[in-house]
């Protein structure tokens, strides 16, 4: 065969080649393999009696890998991975706790999201895939070793940082985290993120935008509730991680925990991807781990118990932490065994034992005396009213009795303890956001549900050509939002 | 006896040398970036004053037959869509699920015009002197190498493969075209090293297998049989800010062996020559001259080019680039950048023309004489420009924040 011949196979290979890509480049391989009988390879190294939870964005069961042995001396480590990738994230992650001598039943992540740089994923979208992820691991886990599992750690990285602080926040699940460590979170804003962002990205955007009121809502009340650990993994020098240049190389620190900045502090160069994936640093995380004490292992954990105006653990060598400042409390607060409610004030607490480890949700509390007359229950009320809207809304909830303070959440019925209204709420998603006002003696609103729906397929369906030329066309939107969206 | 017939034709215009331009890098070109779909514009304009002759010596455009100030004008813009991601990822494929594939689709458009007295000359051979259409279409697909890590340097490498489709608008009587009418396969291999997190090096070594070109243009001063061609480029970028980035570039070119022609017909379309013409050596709008014995005996001359083979000396080229990035938001990068070559050399060939007293293809028509003319390839695969060009270039990601 000569050279011509050569180059001329060599040329028909490249185009066939070439076309494979190019149609796999326009098709996902996601669509297109099912399409011609083939099942899309995907991670998943799961023992056969699990089943995983399903992804509230995919609707699939998610990829990932977790479990496969029967001894779980300590508490499981779930990982959660950044934005537009998926579980395989954190495999080298997998192999060196294997290493530091982890069991394989301990380590868990999966995939929550689209996993494809097309369509993002974003915070409060993916707060029910952690719910799920984390309820599939402890009740799985909680079987499978006939004891109940109560807390797990969390190794987050990047959006998965800010991701898991909301559900924690949403959820009132501190109490199920021991230890959370966040790894280049963009805890106080990334520059990528604009507040006009426009696209299917632009969820996240309106989220992690610097300044934005979505993080400040997230970090209002306290950065490190609870009596979760906190370690915060970062770069520090503004050159090394492209996501955290100066001036806003410590956005990802956060108030209370325990931040190393790492690259500043090592000499080290590691990336926004490489910082929680090289030895180094994975070291220093399986330490903070470590450092923490194991729960005992068949303990209840404790509760809130009240009595008249004074609030008391509901286990002997159990101690409140509790604020009346409208902030979490968290381990730096003193403890105390008792905490009596004054006149006017809100307390939020929660209830941990030293001895167990263990914590009890949040709370909220106000001093209510018997001889006071109350009327009816609080109403509560929303405006601008549930829908669909263009831009990201403030919803301002208002409640006609003046001592009731007001919960909400975006992921299931608020209680006590959940977020605290006391700015209007931003809401730049779709979500369902519910919300009860509770009065000092611990009656409650009906519960208010509202779902807005901030829809780019509405700016679409409303400006489509047909409306520029003949305004009274109806808009034809359906509420039906196209993935990533 | 022989004297030197130098033809007004050799005008020496390299077009733009589009396969060297894709293969200049520019910042990040090799790294392994986020996948995803990007797209990319580049506008990229010259004046070519100056080309390089055998010799490697600078000499304006139509020298010597034309004076200076005319120029080819050229334009061309590129169309650029990657597609970076990784088909084998999950799969039990070890080698490829860890590596991620790209594949490019690179459509140029050009537009080129000679000025002035170039294209007076052109016409005296009956020759266009302008192109303009679709260029080539370039297809490139290869795979990323793993990231390494040594202290503050990481870097990956990268092999891809691309195969120029010889699609572009070609008129063999034209001094310049848009697209170039052979095969091209170039496998290159490259690498991307990030030093401090500041510093960024791109570089590539690159291999052009050239197929044949069967229909030269120009009366067959394009080469027939294109010669390899091998491409040396490194850039190296600082970063000042997420905003801001400046590069300059070194890029280098160099054919394996010579060009060959063996379609040489260019000719003058109006024959034959009254001695008035063909014997005024300083006659400027002619430039050649005819042995004065001939000169003195004969009332018309006619020309006839021997076909070949021919071979110039190869060419080459080394540039220098300069470049200013401006990064807005993450969606959108702008690039400035201006090359400036500074050495090269360019293909020539010296051409043997008969002269017949008669109209060549008349029964018992002889050669009378011969003449050798040097006579400057041109376009792409064998002329090198030696004016600097301007680019301009708009990348876009559609899925950035």
């Amino acid at each position: 065969m000569n050279a011509h011949h050569l180059r001329k196979t060599g040329t028909r290979l490249f185009v066939a080649l070439a076309a494979g890509f190019i149609l796999a480049a326009c098709a996902p391989r996601e669509w297109l393999l099912p399409k011609l009988g083939i099942e899309p390879p995907r991670l998943h190294d799961f023992p056969a009696d699990y089943q995983p939870p399903i992804s509230a964005q995919t609707g699939q069961p998610m990829p990932g890998f977790g479990g496969g042995g029967t001894a779980l001396p300590q508490t499981p480590v779930i990982f959660v991975h950044g934005n537009t990738v998926s579980a395989r994230y954190w495999l080298p992650a997998r192999r060196y706790f294997l290493d530091a001598g982890y069991p394989v039943n301990a380590l868990w992540a999966l995939g929550y999201g689209w996993d494809n740089v097309r369509y993002f994923d974003s915070n409060d979208l993916s707060v029910d895939s952690i719910e799920r992820i984390v309820d599939s691991v402890t009740a799985y886990l909680s079987k499978t070793t006939g004891r109940e599992i109560r807390q797990v750690d969390i190794v987050a990285h990047s959006l998965g940082v800010t991701l898991v602080r909301q559900w924690m926040l949403q959820t009132n699940g501190w109490h199920r985290v021991r230890n959370f460590v966040g790894a280049c979170g963009a805890n106080h804003g990334v520059w990528t993120a604009w507040p006009d962002a426009r696209g299917q990205n632009r969820v996240v955007s309106f989220e992690l935008a610097p300044g934005s009121p979505w993080l400040a809502q997230l970090n209002r009340h306290g950065e490190t509730p609870g009596h979760t650990r906190y370690m915060m993994l970062y770069d520090g020098t503004g050159w090394a991680d492209v996501l955290f240049p100066k001036p806003s190389e410590d956005s990802p620190a956060l108030d209370g925990a325990y931040n190393i900045a790492y690259n500043r502090e090592h000499g080290t160069y590691y990336d926004h991807l490489e910082l929680p994936r090289v030895p180094e640093t994975m070291r220093a995380i399986v330490d903070f781990l470590r450092a923490a004490a194991e729960p005992l292992p068949q303990a209840e954990p404790p509760t809130i118990v009240r009595e008249g105006n004074v609030l008391r653990a509901s286990q002997e060598d159990a101690q409140l932490h509790c604020t009346d400042d409208r902030r979490y409390p968290n381990a730096a607060m003193p403890p105390v065994r008792e905490q009596p409610l004054a006149a006017n004030r809100l307390y939020t607490c929660y209830a941990h034992n030293p001895r167990s480890g263990l914590s009890s949700p949040m709370a909220r509390y106000m001093r209510s005396d018997p001889g006071e007359i109350r009327r009816s229950a609080p109403n509560l009320r929303a405006s601008p009213p549930p829908g669909s809207y263009e831009q990201p809304q403030r919803i301002r909830l208002e409640t006609d009795d003046p001592q009731a303070f007001i919960v909400y959440s975006i992921a299931g019925p608020p209680e006590s303890g959940s977020p605290l209204y006391t700015e209007p709420i931003y809401i730049a998603g779709p979500v369902r956001l519910q919300a009860l006002a509770i009065a000092p003696d611990g009656s409650t609103s009906a519960p208010l549900v509202l779902d807005y729906d901030i829809s780019l397929e509405l700016i679409e369906a409303r400006r489509t050509l047909q409306r520029q030329l003949e305004p009274d066309t109806p808009v034809h939107y359906t509420a039906q939002r196209r993935k990533g969206r | 006896m022989h004297r030197l017939l130098a033809l007004i034709l050799a005008l020496s215009v390299p077009g733009l040398a589009q396969a060297g331009i894709v293969f200049t890098p520019h910042l990040s070109e090799y790294a392994r970036l986020a996948p995803g779909q990007y797209t990319e514009f580049t506008l990229i304009t010259t004046e070519i004053e100056e080309i390089y002759d055998r010799n490697g010596r600078k000499v304006h455009t139509g020298a010597p037959f034309i004076p200076p100030g005319d120029s080819v004008d050229a334009t061309l813009l590129l169309l650029k869509y990657l597609w970076i991601g990784n088909l084998f990822r999950d799969s039990e494929i070890g080698f490829l699920r860890d590596r991620p594939q790209f594949c490019r689709i690179i459509g140029t458009l050009g537009h080129q015009q000679a000025t002035g007295n170039a294209v007076r000359r052109g016409l005296t051979a009956g020759q266009h002197s302008g192109a303009s259409g679709l260029g080539d279409l370039f297809g490139l697909c290869g795979i990323y190498g793993l990231e390494h890590r040594y202290g503050p340097l990481k870097f990956n490498g990268l092999f891809g493969t691309t195969v120029k489709f010889p699609i572009g608008r070609y008129d063999t009587d034209s001094l310049l075209n848009t697209g170039t009418n052979y095969w091209s396969v170039i496998p290159q291999l490259a690498v991307h090293a990030e030093l401090f997190g500041r510093i960024y090096l791109d570089g590539t070594v690159a291999w052009q297998f050239n197929g044949d070109n069967d229909e030269p243009a120009f009366g067959g001063l394009t080469p027939t049989d294109p010669a390899d061609v091998r491409n040396l480029e490194v850039n190296l970028a600082w970063k000042f800010s997420e905003h801001w980035f400046a590069d300059i570039g070194w890029s280098y070119r160099e054919t394996i062996g010579p060009n060959r022609y063996d379609k040489f017909t260019l000719n003058l379309r109006d024959q034959p020559l009254p001695p008035t013409t063909a014997c005024n050596s300083t006659q400027a709008l002619l430039g050649f001259s005819i042995p004065d014995a001939l000169c003195n005996s004969l009332e018309f001359f006619y020309l006839e080019p021997r076909p070949g083979p021919y071979r110039d000396r190869g060419i080459k080229g080394t540039l220098l680039t300069a470049g200013l990035y401006y990064i807005y938001r993450t969606s959108t990068v702008l690039n400035l950048r201006v090359a400036q070559p500074i050495s090269g050399r360019g293909g020539q060939i010296d051409a043997v023309y008969d002269v017949y007293a008669m109209p060549p293809d008349s029964p018992g028509a002889a050669p009378i004489s011969q003449l050798v003319s040097t006579q400057n390839a041109v376009q792409e695969a064998a002329s090198v420009s030696a004016s600097p060009y301007l680019e301009l270039r708009l990348v876009y990601l559609f899925w950035a924040p």
